[in-house]
């Protein structure tokens, strides 16, 4: 897709081992809800001790967990549809105006992911809506995973149009906004995006963790926390990038999942999450203690309760 | 046995023959000749040739597919329409289509995964050969399908342009004189957005493969067709065509001459085969 100017977009990819976090205490659909606020809970225990949910207890069963894990994540990778799993193929031809309308019609293919979720379906949808016969969807390879990773991107590069438009009516007005709050408010633009798309989320985050897409997801989400720290103009040299990336990578992950769940009216309860996962950001001392300086680790924190998450997404919509 | 034998004997020599026949002929093709099989004809003559090569065939030829590639050939078309993945609304043109393997497969298809939907697939199977054509009619009527029936050549369709949205061609196209001639019908046919989809026999990549492939090709299939078919002439024929085809990745150019976008190939079974496909984006 079109390529934007990023501040710092190098990620070594072999550093995105995932860490083998042990399974949650439960896998059900029925505890699906209580699972999330678990994780949601393990992720503040860091920081705060009190004001979280208790955890879950009673079914609890611990010795089935590592195989329950393996198996989960397997099925996970059949959640959205079958794929176009050619390997060997060659294939050339990316000329700007083949990449145009292929953006065009996964664009139109947003419109379907409604109805008919993170498919194929929806891209050959997406291409009649753009006026083109629906087999043209048999150009994206990935099929719903294609379009899961476009809706990504395109929400990335809103976010960065938003976030530099943000910067230059401060410029104009002359008052800086403190970084934290440029944080936030970034954060809730990007989250809002995939509101519209919330019924099928969970769908789109285990397609964005399937082992060959988790390249790719992964570093479009370094690329995002890059471009909001650029943008929010934080020259502190006290820490890393790869310190930076992480605790915002986390501040993000652990956000959506807890929007995963959220019933409150607009989604209140995930803003006021947010303000208290930032005050991580604000006591940054007391954060740096706690994450590692490394690029694994940031991925690790990303990532972990994502992992967990994978597991417990293989369960519960998979009748096809 | 007795008779795999006695054909391996006379396949041996003819094989021989053909080859040299081969390297002298290559030197002497020119605009007005092309190649048929191994043995150079006139280009006026060639559709002539290859009209006939089906017609003493046609019936046999479903029988004779499934032995020639060990019942592999099905596999491969199975292959070739979930590649398509034709939804509902497709229009299928289906060329060089025979007795209509690939228009069934491609029906069967859409029924299956479009389920709920109630419009009939559309599908349209043009070859050159009537006879061909007549076999393929019995076959539909048997399975209570309706599909148009059209008899012409592929180089020369009798449909507007933008009428289709997928265009197949299943070990078809080698038998064409002029195969960009038909690439670029398969263009004009196609609307934007829809897909060129090719099965064709390809060269085989590995040397010994390749030579245990020509060994086979050459002797073994051409016996099984006198056998089976009871006509020699005929698969020594489809053998020698294969030959003469275009590598896997020159035919991919030629795809991409004509305006087809993401041009790809795949494959299939060593190499044996291979699934050519490309998009008409404009
Ligand atoms: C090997 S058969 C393939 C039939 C069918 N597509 C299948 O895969 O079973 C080749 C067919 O191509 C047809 N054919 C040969 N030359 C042609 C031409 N120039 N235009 C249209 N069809 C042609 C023949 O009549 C024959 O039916």
């Amino acid at each position: 897709m079109t390529d934007v100017a990023r501040p710092l977009s190098t990620v070594s990819s072999k550093s995105w081992n995932l860490q083998k976090t042990a399974a949650p205490p439960v896998c059900s659909p029925c505890t699906r809800k209580t699972v999330l606020t678990w994780i949601i809970r393990q992720y503040s225990m860091n920081n705060d001790s009190s004001d979280e949910q208790q955890s879950p207890t009673g079914d609890s069963s611990t010795s089935n967990n590592e195989s329950n894990s393996h198996k989960n994540s397997e099925q996970a990778e059949g959640t959205t549809d079958q794929k176009d799993n050619t390997q060997d193929e060659f294939h050339t031809d990316n000329a700007d105006d083949t990449v145009d309308i292929k953006t065009k019609i996964l664009d139109n293919a947003l419109d379907f992911v409604h109805e008919y979720k993170w498919s194929r379906k929806a891209i050959s949808s997406g291409a009649e809506a753009a006026g083109l016969a629906g087999v043209s969807e048999g150009m994206f390879k990935g099929g719903g995973e294609d379009l899961v990773l476009h809706f990504v991107r395109q929400s990335n590069i809103r976010l960065q149009h938003f976030m530099k438009e943000s910067v230059k009516r401060q410029d104009e007005e002359g008052e800086k906004m403190k970084s934290s709050e440029f944080i936030r408010k970034a954060i809730e633009f990007r989250l809002r995006l995939i509101v519209p798309y919330m019924d099928n989320w969970s769908d789109a985050m285990g397609v964005l963790l399937r082992p060959n897409v988790l390249p790719k997801s992964a570093e479009e989400l370094a690329m995002m926390v890059d471009d909001i720290w650029f943008y929010a103009g934080d020259k502190s040299s006290d820490f890393s990038w790869y310190t930076k990336r992480g605790m915002l990578a986390k501040l993000y992950g652990s956000t959506q999942l807890f929007m995963l769940m959220d019933q409150s009216p607009d989604f209140k309860d995930t803003w006021e999450f947010l303000d208290r996962r930032l005050d991580d950001i604000k006591n940054i001392a007391e954060i740096s203690q706690s994450i590692s300086t490394t690029a694994d680790a940031m991925f690790q924190a990303a990532f972990s309760s994502a992992t967990i998450l994978k597991n417990i997404l293989g369960f519960p919509d998979r009748k096809r | 046995m007795f008779l795999l034998n006695r054909g391996k004997a006379i396949v041996l020599s003819c094989a021989s023959i053909s080859q040299a026949s081969y390297y002298t002929t290559a030197k002497r093709l020119d605009e007005n000749y092309t190649h048929f099989g191994y043995k150079t004809v006139k280009t006026e003559e060639k559709a002539g040739r290859v009209l006939d090569v089906f017609s003493s065939v046609a019936s046999k030829y479903d029988m004779m597919n499934d032995v020639m590639s060990g019942g592999l050939h099905r596999l491969w078309k199975d292959r070739m329409i979930q590649k398509l993945n034709p939804d509902n609304k497709a229009v299928l043109l289906d060329c060089a289509g025979g007795t209509g393997d690939i228009a069934f497969r491609f029906v069967n298809y859409v029924e299956r995964q479009h389920s709920q939907f109630t419009d009939h697939p559309n599908v349209t199977v043009c070859d050159i050969n009537n006879d061909i054509l007549e076999v393929g009619k019995s076959r539909a009527l048997e399975r209570g399908v309706s599909l148009n029936w059209v008899c012409s050549n592929a180089e020369e369709l009798p449909f507007p342009d933008q009428s289709f949205t997928c265009y197949t061609i299943a070990f078809g196209i080698r038998n064409c004189t002029n195969i960009s001639k038909v690439l670029q019908e398969a263009y004009r046919v196609l609307r934007p957005g829809g897909r060129f989809v090719c099965l064709e026999f390809s060269h085989v990549s590995n040397p010994i493969l390749s030579k245990i492939y020509d060994t086979y090709s050459f002797q073994v299939i051409p016996v099984m067709g006198e056998v089976i078919a009871g006509d020699w002439n005929s698969y020594q024929y489809l053998v020698e065509s294969i030959r003469k085809f275009p590598a896997a990745d020159e035919f991919k150019q030629m795809i991409s001459n004509v305006g087809f976008k993401v041009v790809a190939y795949e494959p299939l079974t060593f190499g044996t085969c291979a699934i050519h496909s490309g998009f008409r984006l404009k």
